[in-house]
């Protein structure tokens, strides 16, 4: 239902241009999860500015569902490891804040936002500012404000990196629950391959910049899964060898080149 | 066991009184003329003449009138140039400049000019204070709009907001800390802009008052009225500190 096909992109830089992605292939299927994983600077997030329609591709297309991405789609939700819940409003008014934006009355969306504050597991804290809500509770209300208005593909930019572990799991373990109960499409960039490995159905590697794809691995672990359960499995370990390998190689080109 | 806390508003009238009462002390005994520094039950009886034959109330309207539309058309007209200014990086840098320059030129220096033009009344004064506030809103409100938080700008669009919506929804928010200290500069220099507005030319209000009771050397009627700014100026802004923590309490 994804597809970047050639991509190319590159931004003015001091002293001429600079390359983020080269040529790069990807195809997400619906009701997939597709890691992405890559050394940093390695374009995964131009991937996602590329598919919310942020930043234009020098050549190649770009298409969701067949049409061609030109701006930000209705149909996506982003989530970046920013804090990006408004600091002036309750955290109702935050996850209500995608409906609002979309002329949804004000009954509807308290209603809905009330729901998916539950769902998240953070009724009694509708009222609260958003200043005194831990980075885990920040971080399910900017779930629940995306999937307020049904996304049929979600995009995480590394949403959990400046959390500390044991949240990080926690939410990892929301984020398959999620993804196990919507059934719906989740690209998700993180620089963690053990996380690319827990969540996904497939893990894509990036090479160092400029970006193209090198590896695409069928992580054929079980599902339903669990982080604490599916991490000790000997088939995991084999998997995370392997791409160590793989990525390993990308990290000392990257040394390399700079 | 804790000691009760004296609270510092106790201490601000417990300084106050002890001056005043040296104040009147030094001027009863002598140590001081109170021919040039008047005294506190001077003033004070000069304070019940002036209310009982009502000048003080019609001084005090007149001047009060001039600061709050001139701190009215100065914030609205300073907000919005800032609000602009701030949204549009490329018109700021061709205009910030002259905004700079224009803020260096002495508005008080330049009131009899407003007074040649628009008369002794009160538009003259309301042109100095919506001048001298002007320049407070509308450096605060360029800076505040410049420094939202990118991140909160780029998720608002991501969930579809339009350009009129980020505006409301995310840089007019954002922006409210800055205004509210704008408000509360703006107040004082609204109200000096219409006192010494009133010095350079008027017929009534506040700073013709205390312009013509110096001529007379009547300096308890002068340190009335000074007085009375003072205090109306401290008042107001205990109500918009108030103000300030009921807007800003996500804070």
């Amino acid at each position: 239902m994804l597809e970047l096909n050639q991509v190319t992109v590159s931004y003015p830089a001091a002293g001429g241009t600079l390359t983020a992605l080269s040529g790069m292939d990807l195809n997400v299927r619906q009701g997939e999860l597709v890691a992405l994983v890559g050394p940093s600077g390695c374009g995964k997030t131009t991937v996602l500015n590329v598919l919310a329609g942020q930043v234009k591709p020098v050549s190649g297309s770009v298409r969701l569902a067949g049409e061609p991405v030109k701006g930000v789609l209705p149909s996506v939700g982003y989530i970046s490891q920013a804090d990006t819940l408004l600091p002036w409003r309750t955290v109702l008014d935050n996850v209500a804040l995608a409906m609002e934006l979309r002329g949804v009355d004000k009954q509807t969306r308290r209603e809905k936002a009330r729901a998916l504050m539950a769902q998240v597991g953070l009724a009694g804290f509708e009222d609260s500012w958003p200043r005194e809500l831990s980075g885990g509770m920040k971080k399910r209300a900017a779930i629940a404000r995306v999937l307020a208005v049904d996304p049929a593909i979600l995009m995480m930019d590394e949403p959990f990196a400046p959390l500390d572990a044991l949240t990080r799991q926690k939410l990892q373990d929301d984020i398959l629950a999620l993804w196990e109960d919507t059934g719906c499409t989740i690209l998700y960039v993180t620089h963690d391959l053990t996380e690319a490995i827990t969540l996904a159905d497939r893990v894509v590697l990036l090479s160092a910049r400029p970006g193209r794809v090198v590896g695409t691995y069928n992580i054929d672990l079980p599902r339903p899964r669990r982080v604490m359960d599916v991490k000790f499995t000997p088939r995991f370990v084999e998997l995370e060898q392997t791409l160590w390998s793989d990525l390993r190689r990308e990290l000392d080109a990257a040394e390399g080149a700079s | 066991m804790r000691r009760p806390r004296i609270s510092p508003g106790v201490w601000t009238v417990l300084v106050l009184a002890v001056l005043v009462l040296l104040w009147e002390w030094a001027s009863a005994g002598g140590h001081i003329s109170s021919f040039y520094f008047s005294r506190p039950s001077d003033i004070g009886r000069t304070f019940l003449d002036l209310t009982a034959s009502g000048a003080l109330q019609k001084h005090f309207l007149v001047t009060v009138k001039e600061a709050a539309l001139g701190l009215l058309i100065g914030g609205v007209l300073g907000t919005l140039a800032g609000l602009g200014l701030g949204t549009h990086p490329r018109v700021s840098t061709a205009l910030m400049p002259l905004m700079t320059g224009l803020n260096g030129v002495p508005k008080l220096a330049l009131g009899p000019l407003f007074i040649i033009w628009l008369g002794l009344g009160l538009k003259s004064k309301v042109l100095i204070a919506s001048l001298m506030v002007f320049f407070v809103f509308a450096f605060n409100l360029y800076a505040g709009v410049r420094s939202v938080d990118r991140d909160l700008i780029l998720s608002v669009r991501l969930l579809g907001g339009t350009r009129g919506q980020i505006l409301r929804k995310v840089l007019w928010p954002a922006s409210l800390p800055w205004l509210m200290a704008s408000l509360r500069t703006g107040l004082g220099l609204s109200l000096s802009g219409a006192v010494v507005g009133e010095y350079l030319g008027a017929s009534k209000g506040l700073g013709w008052a205390i312009s013509a009771s110096g001529e007379r050397y009547d300096t308890a009627t002068v340190l009335c009225y000074v007085l009375v700014i003072v205090v109306l100026v401290v008042a107001l802004d205990c109500v918009l500190r108030a103000v300030e923590r009921w807007v800003l309490r996500w804070q």
